[in-house]
């Protein structure tokens, strides 16, 4: 298995509260949007799960139609859902590989390129500051406090999480850089090439 | 509108032998009234140099720094002294030279000349009340902890009523809530009292409690770079306001 189990993702969102597919892609994008998830997939995500057993259709005409007027599928998790998605709460957890694209133009490149891999790191560490900032500011102070719905004291530490990330990405795209533009300064002084 | 304060394409270089060294290249940087201004940096980097040239401690080897519009460079001795006096609040968490000092009167210091002891301390008492550091009035700083040291070195700072607050560092050795108390004070400084915070620190979580973020890396200024590349995850919930 590699990456996060999305299964589980999907399931933990019916245990949050009931659902039907359209509210569920909704819930899922907006609180999960790295996934990127389909609609095709929380579909099929769906039907496996209800195959599973973990999840059931209920009955809810209160919900009333879609507005094709077909009756909307309303899914709740079941006693054996709810199981499963505690182990896999209790389960270790996969860890995110670092799948950076420099990565792979770094151990690729050649002395000449250096240049070039200088102004992609570069900018790669300005798409960094960007992303810092889109995050939220925290109010970690909340996060102990009982009283703060559990669900806004999580997003707030992923958010710390997400923070902490780029700051090591930044750090290293700037040490590299540093490393990077030292060896271009020396390989010129010493009028050789590059390598 | 027009910035408080202005770097514009500023640097800094020493000579290390024949060699230029340097320290920052061509930063450009406003800092607005009632905005806190984050500059990320790592061990290094540069951020003391800006902060320096900043408040007009040092001058840029290029560039110009300029404060309410007036390049700083063109200001007489005097006059550079009643802005680091009156206009500027320097926050670094040294303490007072002398240690016998209680906090109440290192606090006042800013102010004695102008008020007298007794207004001075007033005010003193009023701007440790403002950061939450009451307690610490008639304490000396070797008995303070990491974080009051850092509440109080604000309240020395802000006593004066600066238009611009730079601000060294203000998470250092503080725990997490702590370093969020403080970096929050210090957004709330600026939106309430509409000084212009410049901060630097050496940690990202600091800066998402600022309005503009920025990174020094190598002595250059980065900006966001636009767009995202990615969407991130967003979720909108009551107190989950948005940095920038």
């Amino acid at each position: 298995m590699s990456g996060l189990s999305t299964k589980h993702v999907v399931l933990g969102l019916l245990i949050e509260r009931p659902g039907y597919g359209y509210d569920l892609i909704q819930r899922a994008r907006s609180r999960f949007g790295f996934l990127g998830l389909s609609e095709n997939f929380v579909y099929r995500t769906l039907e496996r799960l209800e195959q599973d057993g973990w999840i059931e259709e209920i009955g809810d005409k209160r919900a009333g139609a879609t507005r094709r007027g077909a009756p909307r599928v309303i899914y709740r998790a079941t006693l054996v859902g709810r199981t499963r998605f505690k182990a896999w709460l209790a389960a270790p957890s996969e860890r995110a590989v670092l799948r950076d694209e420099l990565q792979a133009k770094l151990s690729l490149s050649d002395p000449d390129d250096l240049p070039e891999l200088l102004a992609v790191a570069e900018s790669q560490a300005g798409e960094c500051i960007a992303e810092l900032a889109t995050l939220r500011r925290p109010v970690l102070a909340h996060v102990a406090e009982p009283t703060v719905p559990w669900q806004h004291a999580a997003v707030m530490m992923v958010d710390d999480l997400n923070a902490r990330w780029l700051q090591a990405l930044v750090d290293w795209l700037s040490a590299i850089c540093e490393l990077i533009e030292e060896r271009i300064e020396r390989s010129s002084a010493s009028a050789g090439p590059l390598r | 509108m027009r910035p408080l304060l202005a770097l514009e394409s500023v640097g800094k270089s020493y000579l290390r032998g024949p060699r230029e060294l340097h320290v920052l290249r061509d930063v450009s940087l406003d800092v607005h009234p009632g905005e806190l201004v984050g500059v990320y940096g790592a061990r290094a980097s540069g951020k003391t140099t800006l902060l320096r040239l900043a408040a007009g401690f040092d001058a840029p080897t290029r560039g110009c720094v300029r404060f309410d519009g007036v390049d700083v460079r063109t200001l007489a001795r005097g006059q550079l002294a009643r802005l680091h006096r009156e206009e500027i609040g320097w926050v670094e968490r040294a303490g007072p030279e002398t240690r016998s000092l209680p906090m109440r009167v290192y606090v006042a210091l800013p102010l004695y000349r102008k008020l007298g002891p007794a207004a001075a301390q007033r005010r003193a008492l009023a701007a440790l009340a403002k950061v939450g550091a009451e307690d610490a009035a008639d304490a000396h700083w070797s008995s303070l902890s990491d974080t009051a040291r850092m509440l109080v070195a604000i309240a020395h700072a802000l006593v004066r009523e600066p238009r611009l607050l730079l601000v060294d560092d203000p998470t250092a050795g503080l725990g997490i809530v702590d370093r969020e108390r403080v970096v929050g004070l210090l957004r709330v400084a600026a939106e309430d009292e509409r000084l212009g915070v410049l901060m630097a620190v050496p940690d990202m979580p600091a800066m998402l409690h600022a309005h503009e973020v920025r990174s020094l890396s190598r002595g250059r200024l980065l900006a966001p770079a636009d767009p995202a590349p990615t969407g991130g995850n967003v979720v909108e919930f009551p107190g989950g306001e948005r940095s920038a």
